[in-house]
């Protein structure tokens, strides 16, 4: 055979890429199969950068990067354990999916929770509807050399941001929320909620760091104390919907926890 | 199947171009393995490859011919390959210096990879189109591959919005 070498060294030229735009063939002459073979071996990074090109693509690319994070996609539904930014961008902009039914995630007890939580709003506000919610919290620690004064800015910072969020998500026609762990610094909850603090009974004392509270049916919000460093806020803050107070039962079985400390 | 190395193969691609090959080098191609298997007694005819042009044709031949001689990737080494492909990157010289052609060649020679059935010459051209892809910014990609952005303005807009957090980190 006569091997023609066709070492043209133009090879990635934007200029031949540019021209003869329906006939040339290039990256989305391929079949998906051999997409996905290409796209499996990049990073997320990269996998984002294509999968905003256009809706093929998208629809391509973007599950790969959810899928190594969330493997249980195919549902809608989406467990974040750790906060990427990469990830929650390409949820984002995926085109394929459209709901959420559920969503569950772990607030990190970092600063970083503050551009979590605004990125988590945002995921949810780029789709149509959001059915459970799942949210675990952390206790937040902070460094030493943090001011009493810094930490409650935060604190409140968080605070406003979490109401956005669970605000947000009521929106998206959330009806079960279930909100779990010792992250305390939920000050004010919202219009929509009415925020009832059991400072009035001090004797039950504060939560244990280490307690996790399951919440059984959405009623209630958030409930914890703050841990900061060696400061234990001793509050116990029960945001409840006006039209959903906690059963009997649980506030039964709250007050039994309670009485082994 | 027990024919001797030295036995000619005619094919003829979609353009009328005809090449004549060594039966075992054509043989890197399964599709065409498994075509001369099947068809036992009449080897005058060429070989019609409908969906591959003659300078491609041209390419692969030449790839075929330089790797001849090598095992082929059986069933059972396909799995651990489909793993180490994931991972690695890095292309022989060899193959860097063939696969080193215009864009419009690049993507030609993989589908016909695809086609004819050469998993190696697929894994190179896959490999080489991922090289030119990482670490570039959108931009540069659409430029590069001329891809036309189809998204709605609702979908633009969301992801214009996202895009602002998801590149400051």
């Amino acid at each position: 055979m006569r091997g023609k070498k066709r070492k043209t060294a133009r090879k990635n030229s934007a200029a031949t890429a540019t021209s003869n735009l329906l006939q040339e063939t290039t990256l989305v002459s391929l079949p998906n199969e051999l997409l996905l073979w290409i796209f499996e071996s990049l990073d997320d990074r990269t996998l984002y950068h294509l999968g905003i090109l256009c809706r093929r693509i998208n629809s391509l690319a973007l599950p790969i990067i959810i899928q190594r994070h969330c493997p249980e996609l195919q549902e809608g539904n989406l467990d974040l354990m750790d906060y990427d930014p990469t990830l929650y961008a390409a949820i984002c902009a995926s085109i394929t999916i459209t709901e959420l039914d559920w969503l569950s995630i772990t607030l990190l007890p970092t600063s970083q929770a503050l551009v979590q939580l605004k990125a988590l709003s945002g995921v949810v506000e780029s789709k149509g509807s959001l059915q459970s919610l799942y949210i675990i919290l952390e206790d937040l620690e902070f460094a030493s050399s943090v001011s009493k004064k810094e930490r409650e800015r935060i604190c409140e910072a968080l605070t406003l941001e979490l109401k956005r969020f669970l605000n947000v998500s009521i929106e998206k026609g959330c009806t079960d929320m279930h909100i779990t762990g010792t992250w305390g610094p939920l000050y004010a909850v919202g219009k929509k909620w009415e925020l009832k603090s059991n400072l009035g009974t001090p004797s039950t004392g504060p939560l244990r760091r280490s307690s996790r509270m399951r919440i059984p049916s959405a009623k209630l919000l958030a409930s914890g104390t703050l841990q900061c460093g060696k400061h234990r806020f001793k509050s116990l803050f029960t945001a409840v919907h006006p039209s959903m107070f906690p059963s009997r039962s649980y506030r039964e079985s709250q007050q039994r926890r309670q009485s082994h400390r | 199947m027990a024919a001797p190395a030295t036995q000619q193969i005619k094919i003829r691609c979609n353009d009328e171009k005809e090449f004549t090959v060594d039966r075992d080098v054509l043989e890197r191609s399964v599709l065409i393995k498994n075509m001369l298997e099947d068809v036992t007694e009449q080897q005058d005819a060429p070989i019609p490859l409908p969906n591959v042009s003659g300078p491609v044709m041209a390419k692969v031949l030449e790839y075929c011919t330089h790797h001849r001689g090598e095992p082929l990737p059986s069933a059972d080494t396909e799995q651990s390959q489909d793993e180490t492909r994931k991972r690695t990157t890095d292309i022989s010289e060899w193959d860097q210096k063939f696969i080193t052609v215009d864009q419009e060649m690049l993507f030609e020679i993989i589908l016909a990879a695809n086609y004819l059935d050469i998993k190696s010459l697929l894994d190179v051209g896959c490999k080489t189109v991922a090289n030119m892809i990482k670490g570039k910014t959108p931009e540069e990609i659409r430029k590069l591959f001329n891809i036309v952005n189809d998204f709605t303005p609702e979908e633009e807009a969301q992801i214009k919005k996202e895009n602002e957090w998801a590149e400051d980190r």
